[in-house]
């Protein structure tokens, strides 16, 4: 995957031949290479559409049916593509559709209280207060902007997509989600800056990291 | 650098796009100025939060289950469906071949006519009393099981009329005039089965077998396709 930003994600990503063998595999009707495909991305693409959707249930819902779906083009897949590129398109395309038939987000959405994976040293500073209710800030400002937007700072800071990538998986043009990535950015500035100036302390500690 | 121009350059900046000598001067802006420091730190803030914050939940764990049950059932049914359908197809003309058989034969030997319960023709031989094979007629007048046709007429049909057609010379002229009578009769017949003639003898025997005949030479109709089957999808 190309990135001009590398997001820290953890998980070990499948090198370009497993993947093939897996495809393979899958399309053979081999049930241990679907799995085996299935675990290698079913996290991250719940954790990207559960971020879209805010709903446990219909982000379960949308990856199973990406996964099925995903499955039964197989044979049309064409190997250029990475199946997690080719994964997120129809999630997000199935997350539009339902987006649409939903009223839009009241103010009573999941929030971020679970424990995440394994703790490093940077973790534990992390979760202090102060760390949290800034982190707590952030997702609800991300909660704020457009679907486009969300989907844009997601799949840019989160997956370290290029803005190429962002766009096969989005359905756009280089420009246009540049667009997006840069108006999200202002949006984001707008809301947190105000927000944040009170809790310095936090910010100086990301500000060091980050600069 | 001026503010200006540093708040143009910043989502290039942070796209990581700026040439080495831009980035520079972005970075001296920044440690000179503390707004435009602080507009930055915010997005990138932003950024490493939506980047490294895993506090989401967990899929299920009967996911991957759910996923693969829902991939497996329908080939196999299908498939079988398609595999009946093929022998039915295959196997039309034989039948209609084996009836023809079946019919010419029992005029050369003594048959016996059985009226079924419900009222439909059955035909057997003596020297091969299969029950298969008034079972498979009477299936053969009944929606589905194709195979269970073949295989009673594999049974009880061929082999008797195979047998007849080698044991006598005399029936080739017999079965000559006799099928004249059959492609006659049973043809006229074809359309008015059991409603008609019951003039007894062979001409009896004829009117019903000819319905027999009709079920199973006839296209199939409504209510007797393997289409509307016990196993269709």
């Amino acid at each position: 995957m190309s990135s001009a930003n590398s997001g820290p994600v953890k998980e070990a990503a499948l090198s370009k031949r497993k993947e093939r063998r897996l495809i393979e595999g899958a399309r053979r009707g081999c049930e241990v290479s679907a799995r085996e495909l299935i675990d290698a991305h079913k996290d991250r693409l719940f954790a990207f559409v559960w971020r879209i959707l805010r709903d446990h249930h219909d982000a379960e819902e949308v990856c199973q049916e990406a996964f099925l779906r995903a499955f039964a083009s197989l044979d049309s897949f064409s190997q250029e593509y990475r199946f997690s590129t080719w994964l997120f398109t129809i999630a997000y395309r199935l997350c539009l559709n339902l987006l649409r038939r939903r009223p839009p987000l009241s103010g009573e959405v999941e929030m971020s209280t679970f424990a995440g994976g394994e703790q490093d040293a940077g973790d534990l500073v992390a979760n202090s207060e102060e760390a949290n209710r800034l982190k707590d800030a952030v997702w609800s400002a991300v909660d704020k902007l457009s679907v486009h937007q969300r989907a844009t700072v997601l799949l840019f800071y989160r997956e370290g997509l290029g803005c190429e990538e962002i766009g096969q998986v989005l359905g756009m043009p280089v420009a246009t989600v540049k667009s997006h990535l840069h108006r999200a950015r202002m949006r984001l500035r707008e809301m947190l800056t105000p927000q944040l100036s009170a809790d310095w302390t936090a910010l100086r500690f990301f500000g060091e990291a980050a600069g | 650098m001026d503010c200006r121009h540093a708040q143009h350059l910043l989502d290039s900046y942070l796209d990581g796009e700026l040439p080495a000598s831009l980035r520079a001067e972005v970075h001296a802006h920044r440690l000179t100025c503390s707004r435009c420091q602080r507009a930055m730190v915010v997005v990138e803030v932003a950024g490493d939060v939506i980047g490294s914050d895993r506090r989401e939940p967990a899929i299920s764990l009967s996911f991957n289950d759910r996923v693969m049950s829902a991939l497996k059932p329908q080939e196999p049914r299908v498939v079988r469906i398609i595999r009946l359908r093929r022998v039915a197809a295959v196997l039309g003309p034989i039948l209609s071949a084996a009836a023809v058989w079946m019919f010419v034969a029992s005029a050369i030997r003594p048959i016996e006519l059985v009226q079924s319960p419900a009222g439909l023709a059955t035909v057997q031989t003596p020297e091969v009393p299969t029950p298969r094979t008034a079972a498979a007629i009477e299936v053969a007048q009944s929606p589905g099981s194709p195979v269970t046709i073949v295989d009673a007429l594999a049974e009880g049909l061929l082999t008797p009329a195979v047998t007849a057609w080698q044991n006598t010379q005399q029936s080739t002229r017999d079965l000559a005039a006799l099928g004249r009578l059959v492609f006659g009769t049973a043809g006229q017949n074809l359309g008015n089965p059991l409603e008609e003639g019951t003039d007894g003898g062979e001409g009896s025997v004829l009117l019903n077998a000819g319905a027999v005949l009709r079920n199973m030479l006839a296209p199939k109709t409504k209510g007797q396709t393997p289409d509307e089957g016990p196993d269709v999808l």
